[in-house]
């Protein structure tokens, strides 16, 4: 494994470095700075991230860190369990994987803690369906919420405490009794779980002078929400054109984001989080239809959308809020609620469409299905047509019973109905040969602007290129069928002749 | 622009006119970080922070993470580079090629022809995904391809070639030239090993180029200093590099009014022209804005060049000259086109200076020479 030494690097030779490391590979770093290089490789996206050694003198940290994962992100059915003694675990990529709970990961992700930093503590499994079925939880939010929930009525604050220096791979832990650990820091953790956290999840003692007060993840978890979590969060408003408010958006919203909505207006919270990218962003990373649907709520003028700039390859994290109610501020947000707007939206939520509203819709289906009946039948009736006795001089047949295959096109020729000539002849010629030879298949192209053909081209009902079998009882046109087909595969060489080929065989079996 | 360009001017895809801002950066640069990138003084390590900055901006500007940008004088030897450093350092290679590369890889199907399988594109000049993965044998080492076509302007379905090379574990490098400035360009979604670029076609001065690449097993193709990481010895042109940034961000700010305003123009001519039978329209759509190619089969495409410049107008053709003999466009004739309809193709390309009043003169002028 190709692995760059790096002596006391700058951020932009920290970033260098880890552009040109090959996928997962890893970089090593020695500085006396470790706070500012933490920093630095969690922003430029270094995943498994480790300090390896401490020095006496504490003035030469090696830090030890991979690249992390790019490209779009596919789901197929992984999962990671976190099996360490924390209450939950954050990774670098911002998954948040409570204790002994299978969480669905892309296969990105799936490589990433695959890496020797998380061997210890991930357990992968590998398209498990069932754990996949089993996991409604993953989201961000959600989890956060329950952490908070199991944890609010513990009073921790009197327990007896040490100091221990969390040298990673995760970038946070998060202890049974709720203290939050911070990766490359030295955290009070209770005396209690000591040989635990210094045997199996790596935490060391190391000396230090001061004694510092414990960080609580319920109590961030009120001040701050779910940025907790987030060391030095930037966010930005998304840049999403204003709209006038339609509260009338919230009638169709789904059931999970209508709770996270009920939630968020019952708890008087002033945001809440997803995890994923916008359907409509076909390469997006985690797509997600609840990002979907809020990035809707943006657009009708309920919710504010806010996100770090530049996410790296994390899953994007999209904060949302009630419409105008959030400023950000250099020191982080502002909230000021609008108590009559979230009045209106909960009224909105709690309606059940109306009556009138069910009977517009029952309308709305019935006609769409009427014109969609009415529309196939045309449709139906315009692929086979048998028309009138008039002789059309043009498709004059040589010889009695004779099948016509005819491609009409305009007079100026497209890409389409070139390729549609040139894959017809083939089939015709190579074939079809002997028929062709004995005069009782033809194949012949007609001009659609061309008056001569007006009266024939206006009973088919073509304006555009369009291939047409033709078939005659003695002179008498009996039967007419534009192929559809031919006009859908024209891009596809094989299927275009295979398709083209069985209407022929089809017809010349039914003469016989 | 900060200066006039000349309405007339049609080559757009040839060489774009620089920026005004991204001379005057080239210039600011030159004068305040004037030290060699790899001395170790002070001077000079404040030039390769420089660089570095410079270089990680240009490639965030292409959402391009997780990679390096190796600097190159011109976007042919970037080309150069990676075709001649990949077989040099694989030299049982074996290439994949689409027929309508620039000759800057095309070079290589004469030179290395036993290492190499070719494939062309359709009619319409775009590439066909089925007949792509057909021709991407077991044995393809690398995959070059356009994102978008020099001549044509045709935009590939270059994330979809990317992720199959990504599959298979080919290596892919594309041609983004043409594509970088003109269209959105997100290395993100394109996971390539190498995307070439070339700084004057979008607006820099000239003498910047390079290669975004993620992998860096290749040979050098100049040799003689460990500058670029060993991959391309010479001194480092930092303000070059300046002034792609430059112009990368400003023709990114105009992308989007541009790209309508252009489309229009095209749509123009295409109409004029449509009204001809006997004209054929190279460029369909996805293509780039900006850019035509038509054939005026029975006329050479070189003749109506030199005809059109004595009229003030620049416009190209894929088509050349050797020993009084016309020989078509091979990148046309790649597409399918007739020998007349190679010989005959024109090359329109627009871009900022372009006006209402240019196209409308242009039209009457080749209708006028072509009728």
């Amino acid at each position: 494994m190709d692995t760059i030494f790096l002596n006391d690097p700058s951020y932009l030779d920290l970033d260098d470095a880890y552009r040109g490391l090959p996928k997962l590979h890893e970089i090593i770093t020695k500085t006396s700075n470790l706070q500012e290089v933490l920093k630095d490789m969690e922003k430029i996206g270094f995943v498994a991230i480790e300090i390896v050694d401490m020095p006496f003198d504490r003035d030469s940290w090696t830090i030890k860190a991979s690249k992390g994962k790019h490209g779009p992100c596919r789901f197929d059915g992984n999962t990671a369990v976190y099996k360490g003694c924390a209450l939950a675990a954050l990774d670098d990529d911002l998954h948040l994987l409570p204790v002994s709970q299978n969480i669905r990961v892309c296969e990105k992700t799936m490589k990433v803690l695959s890496l020797p930093a998380y061997k210890n503590f991930i357990e992968l499994k590998a398209k498990d369906q069932e754990a996949k079925a089993e996991n409604e939880n993953e989201d961000f939010d959600f989890i956060l919420g329950d952490l908070y929930n199991l944890l609010k009525d513990l009073n921790p604050g009197n327990t007896n405490r040490k100091m221990l220096f969390y040298p990673g791979p995760f970038r946070s832990l998060i202890l049974q009794d709720g203290t939050l650990v911070r990766r490359g820091k030295w955290n009070a953790v209770p005396s209690e779980y000591v040989d635990q956290l210094t045997g199996k999840e790596g935490f060391l003692h190391l000396e230090y002078s001061e004694s510092e007060p414990p960080v609580f993840f319920q109590e961030m978890y009120i001040k701050e929400g779910p940025s907790t979590l987030m060391n030095e969060l930037k966010l930005k408003k998304q840049n999403v054109p204003e709209f006038l408010t339609d509260l009338t958006a919230l009638n169709s919203v789904s059931k999970p984001l209508k709770h996270r909505l009920l939630k968020l207006l019952d708890e008087n919270k002033k945001y809440f989080v997803l995890v994923g990218s916008d359907l409509s962003d076909k390469l997006g990373c985690c797509p997600s239809e609840e990002v979907t649907e809020a990035n809707n709520l943006v657009k009708k003028g309920i919710l504010n959308a806010y996100s770090e700039p530049d996410q790296g390859e994390s899953c994007p994290l999209t904060f949302y809020s009630i419409k105008d109610e959030l400023t950000i501020t250099d020191t982080g947000f502002k909230i000021k609620f609008d108590t009559t707007f979230r009045k209106q939206i909960r009224e909105r939520l709690e309606q059940s469409p109306s009556n009138s509203q069910r009977l517009i819709k029952w309308i709305l289906m019935a006609f769409i299905i009427i014109s969609s009946l009415l529309a196939a039948r045309r449709c139906y009736e315009l692929q086979t047509i048998t028309p009138a006795a008039a002789k059309f001089e043009q498709l004059q047949p040589l010889i009695d019973g004779q099948l016509q295959l005819v491609l009409f096109h305009n007079e100026k020729r497209c890409y389409q109905c070139l390729q549609m000539e040139e894959m017809s002849r083939f089939v015709i010629e190579s074939l079809f040969s002997d028929d062709l030879k004995s005069g009782s298949v033809v194949f012949k192209t007609l001009t659609i602007d061309d008056p001569i053909n007006q009266e024939l081209v206006e009973q088919l009902g073509i304006f555009a290129a369009a291939l047409v079998l033709f078939e005659f009882d003695g002179e008498e046109l009996t039967y007419a069928r534009i192929l559809p087909k031919a006009n859908e595969l024209y891009r596809d060489d094989a299927a275009f002749k295979d398709n083209l080929t069985n209407e022929l065989t089809e017809i010349l079996k039914s003469n016989e | 622009m900060g200066f006039q360009v000349d309405p007339k001017y049609f080559d757009y895809a040839a060489s774009a006119p620089p920026w005004q801002g991204a001379v005057d950066e080239y210039c600011e640069i030159s004068k305040s970080f004037y030290a060699n990138a790899s001395s170790i003084h002070q001077q000079g390590k404040a030039t390769k922070q420089k660089l570095l900055e410079l270089k990680k901006e240009f490639c965030d500007l292409l959402h391009f993470y997780d990679g390096r940008l190796l600097l190159t004088a011109t976007g042919s030897e970037a080309n150069n580079t990676i075709i001649e450093g990949h077989l040099n350092k694989y030299p049982k290679g074996k290439i994949l090629m689409a027929m309508d590369v620039h000759d800057s890889m095309w070079y290589a199907s004469r030179k290395h022809l036993k290492s190499l399988k070719l494939f062309s594109p359709e009619k319409s000049g775009h590439y066909n995904l089925k007949k792509f993965v057909k021709a991407l044998d077991a044995d393809i080492s690398i995959v070059c391809v356009n994102h978008v076509s020099n001549e044509t302007g045709a935009i590939q379905p270059i994330v979809e070639i990317a992720q199959l090379c990504d599959e298979r574990n080919v290596k892919l490098m594309v041609d983004g030239m043409q594509s970088v400035g003109h269209i959105p360009v997100n290395m993100d979604e394109i996971p390539c090993t190498y995307y070439t670029i070339s700084g004057h076609k979008f607006g820099s001065v000239k003498g910047a180029a390079g290669v975004l690449m993620r992998d860096e097993n290749f040979e050098p193709l100049i040799m003689g200093g460990k500058q670029e990481w060993g991959k391309r010895a010479g001194t480092e042109d930092v303000a070059a590099v300046a002034s792609m940034v430059k112009a990368l961000k400003r023709s990114l700010e105009v992308m989007a009014d541009e790209s309508k305003r252009l489309r229009q123009l095209k749509n123009e001519l295409v109409q004029h022209f449509e009204d001809f039978p006997e004209f054929v329209i190279n460029s369909s759509e996805p293509d780039l804005p900006g850019l035509l190619s038509v054939s005026f089969p029975g006329f050479s495409g070189r003749e109506i060049v030199g005809a059109l410049s004595l009229s003030g107008f620049s416009v190209s053709t894929g088509s050349a000259c050797h020993a009084n003999e016309m020989e078509p466009s091979r990148i046309i004739l790649s597409m399918g086109r007739t020998d007349r309809e190679a010989i005959g193709s024109v090359r329109i390309s627009m871009g900022i200076g372009t006006t209402d009043v240019s196209v409308k003169e242009l039209i009457e002028k080749i209708i006028e020479l072509v009728r």
